[in-house]
């Protein structure tokens, strides 16, 4: 690890005072620190939208807040920001709203003592918690399976909650999987309820590397440039402002600053057990091993050569998946039945055929449940549902549909 | 008393000093020694250095990357671990990661 | 289970295969956890490369191919497969089975001996080339010299060319090697680790043609697991060698197959998932730049990749093609990649063989015993 604590009395060698730390090769005090540490925030923003007196006019700006240490740091690194632009021009030039998806309960509570630690600084922060569950709103519930040729199953499912749904999926890294889908969807959604111009993710720079690698072993390569690189999806930026910034650096800046206390304790410990690990948390181990074993460039090589990747043009999109949005461009289903054969040699013998003939009487051929659809699933959610024979997912209805549907719910809503 | 065989193959019988066969004989009753019996007992009486035993076992089990029949069957279609060793069984241990 | 045991013992409905359900399973597929009889698997395993031959149009009937053989399972398997795929769907190939001898004492000598009994049981020719007769090295006496560090380089660049060679030398322009779909995936993940831009994109392609080399390389076992390539092996008795290579492998490409196999234990199917997701790799365009054109002295010099290969810079005009200048040998390059690198050794090589003679012999045990002593 690069980040090293000073015990002896050395120069800062940006300003003269007595340094801390030794950084990137530098020996630096820890306002000096601060100061580069946030300036690397500032440059992965896109500057002119924050800017007093902006062009765009007020941007507002969405910052997804899980109450790691990731998340407050970027709050912080944010709202000194503010702090600075309230104190020399007394207004801001953008809004924030800090949105929280709650999964657990006592969250209002914590992002209140968010908000009274701000206060006292000087600004009030706008947040927001939104439920799990209101990735339903608008949509409707299909249990989702697919066939031995890969076919897409598709049969109207009775109302779940979300919970339900994610306690129905019996593997652990497709549960990981899912739930990012789902939490990236209500994002962009909140930012269009909202009028968000931008999503702000608060992943450092292992935290992306960790998750370029799962998401290639989970096959979702194809939206890599989508994933981590900073992109526009539906008219919203999004955009990972810590990318520069190490594990490490976060931690100390977040011990220097005194922000550790507004953490929400998360106290899942991960085991080191492979089996009973997720892919995220086996990549996440490997590059922590790999780093402190003097490969220490792997984290931002592997940041950098994502970067570099771009949309395929070797294929032709086939559109978008109906689990997780994303664009398809090789049609997994043709991929997978070209390298998959599934055709059984010819029995012999009237043993053989005397068993096959108990198998039929012990499991006869059941016609499917559910009805071959002409739904498309990606690679990516089409693996992860590998091991179970299907999911109960809400889906979107018919896009002109929609529009129509959410009329009416809205209407009949309490809200 | 349990007489039965034990191959490394695919170059795994590096850590049981290049021997590729063996028979054993596990102290235990037939019905009552499983495959995690077997596997114990190799570490402790098969595997000639015991700095080999990681190369063998990871996390409790068998090496990711080794493969392992009971009988000629892949064992996870045996139970694994849980397998109830039987008189005369052989157990074969591949390694996958040597030379292509 | 022979077929005494199969009358004798009665099946339980849940042990019969998937496919056929008329026999006992044997085995799992990583791909799809189906579990299969010994007859399916044959038929599964053989069927799906013949696929992926067919689909990726191959070969055309009457070439003569030469197979990569070293004697391990993978390219056994190889020789094996492609036989009996030949003769069933009747490709019309001339099958050759070509081999590299390194100089590694105690590695190379016992699996060439299993490549020669291979000649005999599939009826090919074989050919040998050494890389002492092609570059007056052996392998052992590189390593003596530039020690255990890099020999996987060095000797990664070695045998490309000479398989290329060896298979001119016979008149052959396409090589078939046993990579496989575990292999094809440590190198997606490699490329992603190492941040290689040169070759990321071209991670998963099945056949390549180089500028630096009239030889295709095929890899039909593409989309084949190594595990089925064991079990293929070992349920058909198949003669093959197995010994790790004398020199280990580099540590970096060690860490990487130590996470697959931690990555399959958790979920088998993650080598297809990672072919999968190389296979959408496409990297920015970089722009280019004309400043170069009048201020040779800027050029970069000759750069060597981390995988010890070099890229191409220039690509020679349609029909010049170019010789190295020191061997001879097509190149796209002034020199080859083989000289680039040799070049480098030649200068210590005197000193070695003078200092003690004993490195040439078994270089490899004293170098590893050296590096034990290490303070």
């Amino acid at each position: 690890m690069s980040l090293q604590i000073l015990t002896a009395k050395i120069p800062c060698q940006k300003c003269g005072e007595d340094a801390s730390v030794t950084n990137r090769k530098e020996v630096v005090c820890n306002e000096c620190f601060n100061m580069s540490m946030r300036g690397r925030l500032r440059k992965s923003l896109r500057a002119d939208i924050y800017k007093i007196n902006s062009k765009h006019g007020v941007h507002k700006v969405l910052l997804a807040f899980k109450g790691d240490v990731n998340s407050i740091v970027c709050l912080d690194m944010i709202m000194q920001l503010v702090l600075e632009q309230i104190n020399n021009h007394g207004k801001t030039g953008f809004q924030l709203l800090v949105l929280n998806i709650d999964e657990r309960n006592g969250i209002e509570e914590k992002l209140q003592q968010v908000r009274s630690f701000y206060e006292q600084k000087g600004t009030i922060i706008n947040y927001k918690t939104v439920q799990v569950n209101s990735y339903l709103t608008g949509k409707s519930l299909k249990r989702i399976g697919i066939d031995k040729k890969f076919n897409i199953l598709v049969k109207d499912e009775s109302s779940h909650s979300m919970e339900d749904i994610i306690n129905l999926i019996p593997n652990k890294s497709a549960v990981e999987d899912f739930k990012e889908v789902i939490y990236d969807q209500i994002l962009l959604k909140q930012a269009e309820i909202e009028g968000c111009g931008t999503i702000l993710y608060c992943n450092s720079m292992n935290k992306l590397s960790s998750s370029i690698l799962a998401n290639l072993i989970k096959g979702r390569g194809s939206n890599m440039n989508f994933k981590v690189n900073d992109t526009e999806k539906q008219g919203i930026y999004i955009k990972n402002p810590l990318r520069e910034l190490f594990d490490s650096e976060i931690d100390y800046y977040s011990e220097v600053n005194e922000i550790g206390q507004l953490k929400f304790q998360n106290n899942a410990v991960i085991s080191n057990i492979n089996r009973n690990m997720t892919i995220k948390q086996i990549t996440s181990r490997y590059l922590n091993q790999i780093e402190a074993n003097g490969y220490a460039s792997t984290i931002p090589t592997v940041v950098k050569i994502t970067e570099k990747l771009v949309e395929p043009t070797k294929f032709k999109p086939i559109g978008n998946c109906k689990i997780c949005d994303e664009v398809i461009y090789q049609n997994p289903k043709t991929w997978l039945n070209k390298i998959t054969h599934n055709e059984s040699a010819p029995l012999v013998d009237e043993i053989e055929r005397d068993y096959a003939e108990q198998y039929l009487q012990a499991f006869p051929p059941i016609e499917d449940q559910l009805d071959v659809s002409n739904y498309t699933i990606c690679y990516g959610c089409m693996v992860s549902m590998n091991g179970t024979e299907s999911i109960v997912w809400p889906t979107e209805r018919q896009r002109d549909q929609k529009v129509l549907e959410e009329f009416i719910i809205d209407s009949d809503d309490d809200e | 008393m349990i007489k039965v065989k034990v191959e490394f193959l695919g170059g795994l019988d590096i850590i049981s000093n290049h021997e590729r066969q063996h028979k054993l004989t596990l102290p235990l009753e037939e019905g009552d020694a499983t495959m995690k019996d077997v596997i114990t007992y190799i570490c402790k009486d098969i595997i000639t250095d015991q700095k080999d035993v990681p190369v063998f076992i990871e996390d409790d089990t068998v090496r990711p990357g080794i493969l392992v029949l009971i009988n000629d069957t892949d064992w996870e279609l045996e139970d694994k671990e849980e397998y109830v060793v039987e008189s005369g069984d052989l157990f074969t241990f591949t390694s996958t990661l040597h030379g292509g | 289970m022979t077929v005494e045991q199969k009358k004798d013992k009665k099946l339980k409905v849940t042990q019969l295969c998937e496919l056929c359900h008329g026999r006992k399973a044997v085995m799992k597929r990583p791909k799809n956890l189906q579990k299969l009889c010994k007859e399916c698997f044959f038929l599964v395993f053989e069927t799906e490369i013949h696929n992926t031959i067919t689909d990726a149009k191959l070969f055309y009937k009457g070439e003569t191919v030469a197979l990569g053989a070293s004697g391990g399972k993978d390219s056994t398997v190889l020789a094996s497969v492609m036989k009996t795929l030949n003769e069933r769907y009747d490709y019309g190939l001339h099958l050759v089975l070509l081999s590299i001898d390194e100089g590694i004492k105690g590695y190379r000598d016992d699996s060439l001996a299993t490549v020669k009994r291979n000649q005999a049981q599939y009826e090919m020719p074989l050919e040998i080339v050494s890389y002492k007769e092609l570059y007056d090295w052996t392998m052992d006496e590189i390593v003596a010299c530039s020690g255990m560090r890099n020999s996987c380089t060095y000797c990664g660049v070695l045998r490309r060319q000479a398989l290329d060679r060896g298979a001119a030398k016979l008149g052959i322009n396409h090589v078939l090697t046993g990579h496989n779909a575990d292999d094809m995936a440590e190198t997606v993940l490699m490329n992603v680790l190492r941040g290689d831009s040169k070759r990321l994109d071209k991670s998963c392609t099945i056949k390549t043609e180089s500028a630096d080399s009239p030889i295709k390389r095929s890899k039909p076992f593409k989309y084949t697991y190594q595990k089925e390539i064991v079990l293929y092996a070992h349920y058909k008795k198949l003669d093959y060698f197995s010994t790790e290579c004398t020199y280990a492998p580099e540590s970096f490409r060690g860490t990487t197959r130590e996470l697959l196999k931690a990555l399959e234990s958790i979920r088998p199917s993650c080598i297809m998932d990672l072919i999968y997701s190389g296979e959408h790799f496409e990297l920015r365009k970089k722009q280019v730049t004309t400043t170069y054109k009048n201020n040779k002295k800027k050029l970069p010099e000759q750069e060597v990749n981390p995988d010890g290969s070099v890229s191409l810079k220039k690509t020679p005009a349609p029909g010049e093609a170019r010789k190295c200048d020191k061997c001879g040998y097509l190149s796209s390059n002034k020199i080859c990649k083989a000289c680039f690198l040799l070049g480098g050794l030649e200068a210590n090589r005197a000193k070695v063989t003078l200092d003690n003679n004993t490195y040439i012999d078994g270089a490899a045990k004293l170098t590893k015993t050296l590096e034990h002593l290490s303070f």
